[in-house]
């Protein structure tokens, strides 16, 4: 537990300012894919869907490595 | 009532010559197609069984240059910056511990590759096709709308097109409208690549259904 005047060092609100906006990015990133694999069931393209549902994936799955990447390094 | 036999066995042969020359006639979709004639290996939400998409449309590929040059510069920008502006770039570079510089730019890479993404799904999930029986068109914009509107043919009134403007002319795209009586009154096709060719097929598609 962080006392006070750790919370109130510039690198401390730093990082946590750092976390947040990466943690909105994930969000983000989810609902790109998520939204990806819905239309993919309104539109089917063999080979092209799959390529969108796999490039979507790795964003998502790059979004949450770098939170947890930040999350550990700062 | 060996007439009937003899109309029914006729309509279905008939029906299986339509079919087959339109499987001769399908093509391969290469990836991310904005037009193409016959489509093969696509197929779309609520398609039924003998319902065969005659015509599968995007926007013109050269529409998705503005933010692919954006995307370029974006990316060549972060080597560039120390050469653009020293100060800047010490202060990005310098100011702030390792760490967070390292985060900041992976960051940075990573939003220009989701807006890449996003602009590409946009422009790549915006779809209309057109088939035998009916017109379908799948709109999506920012990423939580979308909307999938159907007409038949028969209830198509009217079809034109224009096409405007030095770039349209030169790689040949413009905007398509279909006029329906149905419940949504305007379909519109917007830089679709060969419009002349989109609204003669629609035209005679009318044209057999009026006839049949």
């Amino acid at each position: 537990m962080p006392d006070l005047n750790t919370i109130l060092l510039p690198q401390f609100l730093l990082k946590s300012f750092f976390l947040i906006i990466l943690f909105l990015y994930a969000v983000f990133t989810f609902v790109v894919f998520h939204q990806t694999r819905v239309m993919n069931k309104v539109i089917q393209e063999t080979h092209s869907s799959t390529f969108l549902a796999f490039i979507t994936g790795f964003n998502l799955i790059a979004a949450i490595s770098l939170f947890i990447y930040a999350l550990v390094i700062l | 009532m060996p007439d009937i036999f003899t109309t029914e066995k006729n309509t279905s042969t008939a029906s299986k010559t339509q079919t087959d020359t339109v499987l001769k006639k399908s093509a391969h979709v290469h990836h991310f197609a904005s037009f193409c004639d016959h489509p093969r290996e696509v197929s779309f939400q609520n398609q039924e069984a003998n319902e065969i998409i005659l015509l599968l449309l995007r926007r013109h590929f050269i529409t998705n240059v503005p933010w692919i040059t954006l995307v370029f510069l974006l990316f060549i920008i972060p080597p560039l910056l120390p050469l653009l502006s020293s100060e800047l770039s010490a202060f990005l570079f310098f100011s702030l511990p390792s760490a967070f510089t390292q985060i900041f730019l992976i960051f940075y890479y990573l939003v220009v590759l989701t807006f890449a993404l996003v602009e590409f799904i946009t422009w790549y999930f915006n779809i209309s096709f057109v088939t035998q029986k009916r017109v379908v068109d799948i709109d999506f914009s920012d990423l939580l709308y979308h909307d999938v509107a159907v007409t038949k043919l028969s209830l198509i009134e009217d079809v034109n097109y224009t096409q405007t403007g030095f770039i349209r002319s030169l790689f040949n795209y413009g905007d398509v409208f279909v006029q329906t009586a149905g419940e949504k009154l305007h379909f519109d096709f917007l830089a679709v690549p060969n419009p002349t060719k989109v609204v003669n097929i629609i035209q005679d598609l009318i044209g057999k259904g009026s006839h049949a």
